[in-house]
């Protein structure tokens, strides 16, 4: 208590767990959303930057922002722990179908498992998924990171 | 791609198994890998009845050791000065360092080659490469996550049922307990069984999942012509083999089942034949749901009918088709890049007739099958023949 350890220094801000992945609101009003790329030849959209279409090859690709809405998929409640989790089991993980066509894999939060249902409406959120405990990236140990999740979509903001 | 017709593949030499060894699968963390590979590798030469310093080329899979496994077994064994070359094709490895043996004697290039695969792995779920990855750290990169949602889908599409997906479980680990170099010998009587195992990832739970384990196999291949030299008998020949990579598809938890359909097509084309002359099948079963998919892709049945097969006892040892006589991934277990080798090994043992308490009647036909990677990135089918 009170005593700084090389890991975990209290007053630092939790930081994105990589770089273009996703944006935060820049005002309360914001939302936050996930960077894609969009093949200006084929149209094909995917989720992150990419070297270049994974479907035509093409090097003409624009950076996009995702549709912050989608729909589950598929999910489950994972109760092994995997290697390098920063966070504890069980915890609940899915694929959300996006507008666009491309799936994602993400943890879901702000839900029990016996609420979900396969093609409901998701939406995405930020939020800190635990401290680092290996480097990841450019990022130190002991860094409290954000990831991408999905909740299911609040009815009033429909 | 093109693809050898039998016409063409008159043209290439071939290719006869000479001789097949594995080790016991399980835990042996008391054990070198190069220990465990050069086991499985003294069993294949006595079986084949070649000296070791004779010299094959060797292929060597592994997936999780070092990049120079194969010279570190070649060392356990005494030096020969051969071309050893470490293969890695995550779960596809050991089929696809038996692929390459096939190409060395096939186009003339050597007339002996030793394909074998040796893996041992850690405890618990797959994964864990460092650096590690966002994903990873995020809990999303999770083979387990990945097969659970798969059953998910199937449920929700009304492919198959949960118990029919346990039912793969109960036929598996029943003929693991027939294979005296099982991991597993866990004696199941019905899905319940498997509905009773504890959750892993609902709705899936273990006896869902096969095992991670330690283990090595190996095959001696050669041509025809130097079968006959030490085969008196029948010659069990290695007919096809193709391997495949996926095409594009969209999105996470994409089908990705193309991979193994085309490499089945494309190894009855070569091979001439097709799955109506097949007797046994040896096929990737990592998880319950990946078997019913897999007799599917292989073209043996269609997929509204393969769960009530499943279920009607159609791919036991005594049924129309057998599939996974040793036991599978789930009951004889994976030590990754061993698996490709080992059901060659099953393979020929059956059809040798030294299958013991599992032996399928009289089969003179096989395919081996698997995939590789996350998402099928690779697939491989080979058939043999007697």
């Amino acid at each position: 208590m009170g005593i700084e350890t090389k890991e975990g220094t209290p007053n630092k801000q939790p930081v994105p767990i990589g770089e273009d992945l996703f944006a935060l609101p820049s005002s309360p009003a914001d939302k936050p959303y996930l960077i894609g790329s969009r093949c200006k030849s084929c149209g094909e959209t995917f989720f992150q930057n990419r070297v270049c279409c994974r479907r035509c090859t093409s090097e003409d690709m624009e950076r996009v922002s995702l549709n912050q809405t989608g729909k589950l998929y598929s999910f489950t409640t994972i109760r092994v722990k995997p290697p390098h989790f920063l966070g504890d089991v069980p915890y609940l993980m899915g694929v959300v179908e996006l507008p666009e066509g491309e799936r994602i894999r993400a943890l879901l939060t702000e839900c029990d498992q016996g609420s979900l249902e396969i093609g409901m409406d998701m939406e995405l959120v930020i939020e800190s998924v635990g401290k680092t405990t290996k480097p990841v990236g450019k990022i130190d140990v002991g860094t409290e990171v954000l990831g991408w999740k999905f909740r299911p979509r609040r009815k009033e903001e429909k | 791609m093109e693809i050898q017709t039998t016409e063409e593949r008159r043209k290439v030499r071939k290719v006869v198994i000479l001789g097949v060894g594995m080790t016991d699968f399980g835990r042996f963390p008391e054990r070198p890998v190069p220990k465990i590979g050069a086991q499985a590798v003294l069993e294949a030469i006595k079986d084949a009845g070649i000296e070791w310093k004779k010299g094959p080329v060797a292929y060597c899979a592994h997936a999780m050791g070092r990049t120079s496994d194969g010279q570190l077994v070649e060392a356990e064994l005494g030096h020969t000065g051969i071309p050893i070359i470490n293969v890695s094709n995550a779960c596809a490895g050991g089929g696809t360092a038996a692929l390459m043996a096939y190409q060395a004697i096939a186009t003339g290039l050597y007339d002996l080659a030793l394909a074998m695969g040796v893996d041992q792995a850690p405890h618990g779920p797959v994964g864990g490469l460092n650096p590690p990855t966002i994903e990873a750290c995020l809990g999303i990169d999770s083979m387990i996550g990945k097969y659970a949602m798969k059953i998910q889908r199937a449920i929700h599409e009304h492919r198959y049922t949960l118990d029919q997906m346990a039912m793969v479980s109960v036929k598996n680990h029943n003929n693991a307990c027939l294979n005296p170099r099982s991991q597993y010998k866990i004696h199941l009587t019905a899905a319940e069984d498997v509905h009773q195992s504890r959750m892993i990832a609902d709705p899936m739970t273990l006896y869902h999942c096969c095992p991670t384990g330690d283990g090595a196999a190996a095959a001696i291949f050669c041509t025809e012509k130097m079968a006959k030299r030490y085969i008196t008998g029948p010659q069990i020949e290695f007919i096809g083999s193709q391997l495949t990579s996926q095409l594009f598809i969209r999105g996470e938890l994409a089908d990705t089942r193309d991979v193994s359909v085309r490499a089945a097509k494309n190894t009855y084309e070569m091979s001439g034949i097709g799955p109506e002359d097949l007797d046994m099948i040896e096929l990737h079963d990592n998880f319950t749901v990946s078997e019913l998919e897999h007799i599917v892709d292989l073209g043996i049945c269609a997929e509204d009918e393969v769960g009530g097969l499943m279920e009607g006892g159609v791919f036991s040892i005594t049924g129309r088709i057998p599939v996974n006589m040793s036991g599978g991934l789930l009951g004889k277990g994976h030590p990754t890049a061993a698996t490709g080798i080992a059901q060659l090994c099953e393979l020929v043992w059956q059809l040798r007739g030294q299958a013991g308490k599992r032996q399928v009647s009289n089969p003179k036909t096989g395919l081996a099958h698997c995939c590789g990677g996350d998402e099928g990135q690779a697939s491989y089918v080979h058939i043999v023949k007697k």
